[in-house]
């Protein structure tokens, strides 16, 4: 079973100023499931909607954003919480030891005041049981010890350390209480490629050592190569296509995923390489019917007027496409 | 078609910046004696690669004429930039060299619509005689990037999407008729499914309209795909230079094959192995005496840490360490 | 315009109250001229007469009815406010943007002027322009002499947005578009300046009839002219409160309140509006 259990979420941004409203679906009835021990990446565009899909998963829903249906399931061991339930206590009783957030641009995060070992201080001592604070100088050392990370970065400062050291410190100590669930959106995008590296080895190690479930999100694809066990593609609010990251690289269905993949320039490789055509849909208004028609090459007339139809190809690959369901004989 | 033979002249370049005042005064060396040339041997695409804080921004600025030199010879057709001044000069250099900056929502006034600027650069470097007549040349720079006048007509930057207003950009730099276009970081901000289309404008208007672009990312796939030239730089320092086939391909210099290792390739077959050595304290680098990758270098040696190690030429590369150096 | 003042009207609880306040004041200002009385002229009516259908607001000790003085004084006070208020926001933009954009030593020559005349005392010194000018100095030379010391720190202020304004991307951008100095200058940043620019105006005033009250309560500005401030003087000097002519007092402080609420609530209203960042969100819901 599904440790987290997404169906049919859905939900908008309402924004109201001087009288105007405007409402953008930017998470369209989206559900998939992921499993213990997994790293799932979820992959696409700036204005898809995977950050908002995350802060839904999480719990992080306040508004502009409302959630218009659907459901967030946590199955942990023997319970089932339903995250999005109207009783508060559900909710709340998933704290910081079961699911833990790296939000974007986090590096800034870190009060410039104090030392690194006094923000690792205040995190633990808030999230345990008052019986088990003075573990965390152990807690501490081991997390450091096992990541890899020199114990001088705890009497420094923040500013003191490079970008590339600052997020991994703050991954340390987003994981420092071994959550089950890590959900991390974007976390080495602003970061320069050797420091990118070393955090994104980082996150494989500490999912290694913990066996937990990773949710990643980012727009760099070659990271979800580098990472990820299965990667679902996102555009314009809706999943279009769910697999194991090998088969979305070699054998994309979705003729959005073929482009995406297609247009990603590699060393040594001179060939000429297209974009997708057309500008990106807008999420206040988005095309009727499939949201990537108007830009598709193999729309049909079914695709203009009704969403997509939803085939699964066997191995856990998932596309929601009515080419595809044509072309595969469905 | 005419040629545009204008080229970039690059010798010992030098900026140095002072930091802090009274007691606590440091010195950051953000280019350190910088030397190529660009567009000698007709239009091509010269990228300058390195991670942030390796100089290639401030050098790029240098280039634009927005920020001076300590030291060094920075000269363009024949005449040293950081002596032109007067408006007739400034504008004679501008309509030659324009720039194309980073963040497409930042080029442009969010409070102004984007046809202002395209209307404004016609005007000032005389580009039309009537109205009609500027439509067209405006018109002509647009449909060259893949717009149309009619797309862009009335609307405000926060209409367009990050490739549409990138491409404005690129277009409001042809409308002089450049020689060469100083690009930094143009695709970063752009989704990557339409960075290829901007990439691939590059290369056309070389192809087609004898631009130069120097190009300035820490993307070495793209820099890959389109330049014919690259430059690594770190810390300032320009550490391997040559064709770019050459130096991706086949890189000499132990930061570059770093550099390379860690591109995320979007390739399941190709993850990464062995770890690696990262920096934890980022002003220890800049200071360092000697080569500035001494402290993660896998072959260092004693003279590394010592003396920084000079140009040396190989099979027509240019490669900045001591491995290379001939006894 | 007139579809933004509708618009304010109809969203923004503070403008509403406002706009419809500063109606009232304008239309007082404008039955001043049609007073019966010269505001200047004594005894033209009984003294010391409670507020009552015939003299609105009473009448004082020195035989003037206080609600048509009041009409006159308000539109002086005002006319003061936006004489100094207009002198020193032009000097201040004018000094603020040539200092922040050029620069180099016209920006150090222009900001040690500025900090020079941030320092002066200004109440003190205008004290000593009084006694020394005494009856000499018109309610209109005075709203000179305000404009004249208020204009530095709005200057400052303009000058440090100017200096963000100049790194800007979009001012390279313009630079390269060929544009000089005076455009950049005029089309890229003043826009961004103008919701600070309205609000400034009001605060101007604001500070300027505040100051005029004050030398008036002191007895020092040209007591003649009915301004408020010179109001609540003769009320003080015939000590109102102690014969318990409590109208007289009041009146004057009153609609002091009133208009400067008023224009306070106009000025947060409109900037807020004029804001590039609400534009920005605006725009953005529309689109």
């Amino acid at each position: 079973m599904a440790v987290i259990d997404v169906r049919e979420l859905t939900a908008h941004y309402i924004l109201g100023l001087y009288g105007r409203k405007k409402e953008i679906s930017a998470v369209d009835n989206v559900s998939f499931g992921i499993n213990k021990n997994e790293i799932l990446g979820i992959a696409g565009e700036s204005g898809c909607g995977k950050t908002t899909l995350i802060k839904v998963l999480f719990g992080m829903v306040k508004l502009p954003l409302i959630v218009l249906g659907g459901s967030v399931t946590y199955n942990f061991g023997n319970s089932s919480i339903d995250l999005l339930s109207s009783e508060a206590s559900d909710a709340d009783s998933i704290g910081w030891q079961d699911v833990s957030y790296i939000p974007q641009g986090s590096m800034s995060v870190l009060n410039p005041v104090r030392r690194i070992e006094s923000t690792f201080r205040d995190f633990i001592e808030t999230n345990l049981p008052p019986e088990e604070k003075d573990e965390y100088e152990r807690l501490v050392k081991d997390q450091l010890f096992i990541l890899g990370l020199p114990f001088e970065v705890l009497k420094s400062y923040p500013h003191q350390l490079s970008g590339g050291m600052r997020q991994r410190v703050i991954i340390a100590l987003a994981t420092v209480l071994k959550p089950r669930v890590i959900f991390a959106d974007e976390p080495s995008s602003a970061l320069d490629v050797v420091a990118q590296r070393g955090v994104i080895q980082l996150l494989k190690k500490i999912q290694r050592e913990q066996q937990n479930i990773m949710v990643l999100v980012s727009h760099d694809m070659g990271i979800h190569a580098n990472l990820t066990d299965r990667v679902a593609i996102m555009y314009a609010g809706n999943i279009v296509e769910e697999a194991r990251t090998k088969d979305i690289f070699k054998g994309a269905l979705h003729p959005y995923t073929k482009y995406l993949i297609g247009s990603l320039p590699k060393v040594g490789d001179k060939l000429y390489k297209a974009s997708v055509p057309g500008p990106p849909p807008p999420l206040a208004n988005p095309p009727k019917g499939c949201r990537f028609h108007p830009r598709c090459p193999h729309a049909l007339d079914i695709c203009r007027g009704d969403p997509p139809m939803f085939v699964d190809a066997g191995d856990g690959h998932k596309v929601a496409c009515s080419f595809v369901a044509k072309e595969m004989g469905l | 078609m005419k040629s545009n033979t204008k080229t970039f002249e690059v010798r010992d370049l030098t900026k140095v910046y002072n930091i802090g005042g009274g007691l606590s005064r440091s010195k950051v060396v953000a280019v350190n004696r910088a030397s190529f040339t660009l567009g000698d041997r007709g239009p091509e695409i010269f990228t300058l690669a390195g991670e942030s804080g390796s100089g290639k921004t401030t050098l790029a600025r240098i280039a634009l004429g927005l920020v001076e030199p300590t030291s060094g010879n920075i000269q363009y057709d024949g005449k040293e930039i950081a002596y032109i001044k007067g408006r007739k000069q400034r504008m004679a250099f501008m309509r030659e060299v324009q720039p194309i900056f980073q963040n497409p929502f930042e080029t442009f006034n969010p409070l102004k619509k984007v046809y202002t600027y395209l209307y404004e650069t016609g005007l000032n470097y005389n580009m039309a005689a009537g109205k009609s007549e500027m439509d067209q040349v405006i018109e002509d720079a647009l449909v060259a990037v893949g717009l149309s006048l009619e797309e862009i007509s009335g609307k405000y930057p926060h209409e367009f999407s990050g490739g549409q207003l990138q491409r404005s950009s690129i277009a409001r730099a042809l409308i002089t008729n450049p020689s060469t276009l100083i690009a930094d970081e143009p695709v970063s901000m752009v989704d990557a499914s339409m960075r290829m289309s901007i990439v691939n404008l590059f290369r056309e208007l070389k192809e087609k309209r004898d631009v130069s672009v120097m190009y300035i990312t820490h993307d070495l796939a793209t820099a890959y795909y389109a330049s014919d030239r690259i430059s690594i730089m770190l810390r300032g320092n320009i550490v391997e230079m040559g064709s770019v086939e050459e130096i991706l391909d086949d890189p000499l210099h132990p930061y570059t094959r770093l550099l390379l290792e860690s591109v995320p390739e979007p390739d399941t077959d190709q993850k990464w192995e062995k770890e690696i050595a990262l920096s934890t304290f980022e002003e220890v680098e800049y200071a360092q005496i000697g080569c500035k990758f001494a402290g993660r270098c896998p072959h260092v040696m004693e003279t590394c840490r010592k003396k920084a190690p000079r140009d040396i030429y190989v099979d027509g590369r240019l490669v900045n360490c001591y491995l290379y150096m001939k006894k | 315009m007139f579809q933004i003042i509708k618009y304010l009207f109809k969203n923004d609880i503070r403008f509403r109250f406002g706009f419809i306040a500063i109606i009232i004041v304008i239309f007082l200002i404008v039955l001043s001229f049609f007073s019966a009385y010269d505001a200047r002229e004594r005894n033209v009516v009984p003294k010391n007469l409670p507020p009552s259908l015939k003299y609105y607001f009473g009448t004082n000790s020195i035989g003037q009815d206080i609600f048509w003085k009041l009409t006159v004084a308000i539109g002086n006070s005002l006319l003061l406010g936006l004489v100094a208020s207009c002198i020193s926001r032009t000097i201040g933009l004018t000094v603020g943007l040539i200092s922040g954009y050029l620069g180099g030593r016209t920006d150090r020559m222009l900001s040690t002027i500025s900090g020079s005349f941030i320092v002066i005392p200004r109440l003190p010194l205008l004290i000593l322009l009084s006694f020394v000018f005494k009856e000499k100095l018109s309610f209109i030379t005075l709203g000179v002499i305000l404009g004249c010391l208020d204009w530095a720190w709005p200057g400052r202020r303009y000058r440090s947005q100017i200096l963000s304004l100049r790194e800007m991307e979009f001012t390279y951008t313009a630079r390269f578009s060929g544009m000089n100095a005076l455009k950049v200058v005029s089309k890229e940043h003043l826009p961004f300046l103008v919701p600070y620019l309205m609000a400034d105006l009001i605060s101007g005033m604001l500070w300027a009839i505040a100051m005029e009250i004050t030398l008036a309560v002191l007895g020092l500005s040209d007591l003649m002219t009915p301004t408020i401030g010179t109001m609540v003087f003769w009320a003080g000097y015939y000590q109102a409160t102690l014969k318990e002519l409590w109208w007289w007092i009041s009146a004057p402080i009153l609609a002091a309140v009133f208009t400067i609420v008023a224009l306070y609530l106009l000025s947060a209203s409109i900037s807020q509006y004029l804001d590039p960042r609400t534009r920005l969100q605006m725009i953005s819901v529309k689109g």
